[in-house]
């Protein structure tokens, strides 16, 4: 554990802590304060200075410190958290945010927001003085209230704590704030002669005596960042009389923290947490990946003529291979997390945008305990951001409009996630004016997106929104307009190998219906030939595979009456290719549209493990990735949003030639 | 963290300045080895410290630990600070 390590996971805490607040924060302004909620905001204001004091960020610690003792006095009862409190918390939590971002890239927190900071510490004094001026010393916490204990610390810390760049005096200094320390006693035995010492190991013993009513866990929390390999002991020297009875043999009031090394970050501080390991999620794509390559080494063993020669032998490998895929499922299940991570954020955008634009919208979250991969979540986040505000401020009407429109006052947001098979889908609906055909054609037309005099479908006219600098908003507010269009959602979107769709009817409202696949790291895929290359498709979108035996010059295939555009693969690439007997066609489904895709042959269903391409193929069309096949060569995967769109296209402008689209 | 060191017959004075922390503990101790050898008693005058930690401390102890007779001299507010903190006035013979 080094000091990044340690950084990371207070940057990591503190955000979990800051989500904690805001989430406090809405259910106070929507249901009034709750004395949870105000502990929930002291909670986490407090255990951010007190992370932030053990590595002297200054800047963390003076600024909690004062939104602390301001919710001291809220929590008391002296200082009422009125909206404008609120409101004023909301600020301070998301200056937080601010600093905690700029301490995860290194910055410099004294110049990150410096102006903003001034203001809001200036506001808070403010209240602070102006409502309580008794209060006006810092908070004493805890210490002197009737259940106040006299707990022992035994503190031997592990020897490179000062090379990680903590100080035992830190630790002490914080758990003055806890309560009142009645002797320290610092041992200097271990300690060598000066020739022989290295200065930078941490020789000094510390012996504590600390009053205070703050839980063994509390005190346990102060030295999260010192667990590894010291040695803790925290024991209580006056138990409340009502356990003293069965005191004698009892492990409670007694903690040892991790004398171990190795161990990897989990703190005991309470139920749900201690039964959770924190993982780099890097170590956990080194897994993945290693995985990956057993799954497709285990694949070629099943295809080795001497294995497929011995059936004793097939049976062994067969429960091999049955192994190995619960290897990869639990492997990458351990990657999934809750949607709810993406969703947590938007009450309060919710709430911002609400206040901005004078709209009165309520947000019903459903499923947000569906589970999908985490680097996915991290990405889904701005475009979700993005669709959200688009509904708030062209979707969802102003009160007036929707009384006009004999609708209730407050419009409804609804996000919602579910698993449909083997797909995350997420749907964002409102119930506001849904999009306007005619108004979205005409811009179309005016921005030389469609000729005049096209004939669109409803479903094509709402996906021209997604075209790249498309706006129909007649004013562009603060909330639209800030140069990333629906173009980029979709991109975003199709990077993740997802689709989006919309429905929407005119004045009742408009739901974008998002689907995703489950995981980015391995597919179930389909194997193709063209000439002497193989590539890969995604098997989930795979509908069904004929023989091929068009041969006029135009790309539409007369599938059991129904036209389907359709692709040769071998044109599309320029690959020489010379099919022995018939083409074959693969039908595949890409969100609502069909497409066929002519190879020389089929190669058969696989598990492909998706690495990304090099820098080099990175821009190239028509690619998603690459994979290693089973006797080492590598197939290109393709991407079939893009190759499917490329077939509708062509086929609806029938004079292109191939090579031109 | 300039050091001064002064030689006189019979007592040997040393004078810490700035800053003594993990960062210069390294440093501070190759420095003091110069007086670990001396049979003269050291007097070590504290009062520029601006500011200690842990580390630094460590270093003053250790150098206690090494010679036979050690005075501290003069602590500085930081300094001071540290010891109160850290309850170690009894372990640095401070000289009034």
């Amino acid at each position: 554990m080094d000091l990044n390590e340690s950084l990371g996971i207070l940057v990591q805490e503190a955000r979990e802590l800051l989500a904690d607040m805001e989430v406090a924060l809405l259910a106070i302004e929507a249901h009034g304060v709750e004395p949870d909620r105000i502990n929930a905001l002291f909670r986490a204001a407090h255990t951010i200075k007190g992370s932030a004091g053990l590595f002297g960020l200054d800047p963390i610690v003076s600024f909690t410190h004062l939104m602390e003792s301001l919710l001291v006095d809220v929590r008391s009862g002296e200082l009422a958290l009125e909206p404008e409190l609120a409101g004023l918390m909301f600020n301070c939590a998301d200056h937080l945010g601010s600093l905690i971002d700029c301490l995860e890239a290194g910055g410099d927190l004294s110049a990150c927001e410096p102006d903003l900071r001034m203001v809001l510490m200036d506001s808070l004094r403010d209240y602070w003085q102006a409502e309580c001026p008794a209060a006006a010393a810092a908070p004493a916490l805890l210490a002197g209230s009737t259940d106040a204990r006299t707990w022992q610390i035994q503190l031997r810390f592990a020897p490179d704590l000062l090379a990680q760049g903590m100080d035992p005096q830190s630790f002490l200094l914080y758990l003055t704030n806890l309560g009142e320390l009645l002797s320290i006693n610092t041992g200097t035995e271990t300690l060598p002669a000066l020739a022989e010492m290295d200065p930078e190991i941490c020789y000094l013993t510390f012996d504590l005596e600390l009053l205070t009513a703050a839980s063994e866990a509390e005190i346990a929390a102060t030295f999260d960042f010192a667990r590894d390999g010291s040695d803790i002991r925290i024991r209580c020297l006056d138990e409340p009389a009502a356990s003293a009875v069965a005191q004698v043999p009892a492990p409670t009031g007694k903690t040892v923290i991790n004398t171990g090394t190795g161990n990897t970050g989990t703190s005991p501080r309470n139920g749900r947490e201690s039964s959770l390991i924190k993982v780099d999620s890097r170590k956990l794509d080194e897994l993945i990946d290693a995985v990956g390559e057993l799954v497709i080494r285990s694949a070629s063993c099943h295809a080795h003529p001497v294995i497929r020669g011995n059936s004793a032998l097939a049976e062994l490998m067969e429960s091999v291979g049955g192994l190995v895929e619960q290897i990869r499922d639990r492997a990458l299940n351990m990657r999934m997390v809750p949607i709810g991570e993406v969703f947590q954020r938007f009450p309060r955008v919710v709430r911002d945008v609400c206040q901005e634009l004078g709209k009165r919208i309520d947000l019903q979250i459903s499923g947000a305990d569906t589970e999908l991969d985490k680097s996915m979540v991290e990405k889904l986040t701005d475009p979700l951001l993005h669709i959200v505000r688009n509904a708030m401020d062209h979707g969802i009407e102003p009160v007036a409009d929707r009384v006009a429109a004999g609708k209730p006052e407050q419009g409804i947001l609804r996000l919602n996630a579910y698993h449909q098979s083997g797909a995350v889908v997420i749907e964002i609906s409102d119930d506001g004016r849904g999009l306007d055909t005619a108004k979205i054609l005409r811009k179309a037309v005016e921005r030389g997106l469609v000729a005049p005099e096209a004939k669109l479908t409803e479903r094509d006219i709402f996906n021209l929104i997604f075209a790249a600098g498309f706006s129909t908003a007649d004013q562009v507010t603060d909330l639209s307009g800030r140069g990333v269009g629906m173009d980029v959602v979709r991109q975003n979107i199709e990077q993740l190998r997802g689709s989006i769709d919309i429905q929407s009817t005119k004045g009742a409202g408009t739901r974008f219906h998002i689907q995703l696949p489950l995981t980015l790291a391995i597919i179930d895929g389909f194997e193709v030939a063209v000439g002497d290359s193989h590539f890969v498709l995604p098997l989930d979108m795979v509908v069904e595979c004929l023989e091929f035996s068009a041969s006029t010059g135009n790309d539409i295939f007369n599938l059991r009456g129904q036209p389907l555009p359709y692709l040769r693969l071998a044109q599309q690439f320029g690959i020489d290719s010379t099919p022995e007997g018939r083409e074959c066609l693969v039908v595949l489904q890409c969100g609502e549209q069909r497409a066929g895709l002519v190879v020389d042959r089929f190669v058969g269903e696989l598990q492909a493990v998706i690495k990304p391409l090099g820098h080099l193929l990175g821009s190239m069309r028509g690619f998603s990735g690459s994979t290693i096949l089973g006797d080492g060569s590598v197939a290109l995967l393709l991407d079939i949003p893009a190759l499917v769109a490329r077939a509708a296209r062509s086929a609806t402008q029938p004079l292109s030639l191939h090579g031109a689209t | 963290m300039p050091v001064d060191i002064e030689t006189n017959p019979g007592l040997t004075q040393v004078k810490i300045s700035g800053s003594c922390t993990i960062f210069e503990a390294a440093e501070l101790r190759q420095t003091l080895l110069a007086v670990a050898g001396v049979a003269t008693p050291v007097v070590v005058d504290l009062s520029a410290i601006s500011d200690i930690d842990t580390a630094g401390l460590q270093v003053l102890l250790a150098l206690q630990k090494q010679c036979g007779l050690v005075l501290f001299s003069k602590p500085s507010r930081a300094m001071q600070t540290a010891l109160d903190l850290l309850n170690l006035n009894r372990c640095f013979s401070i000289e009034a």
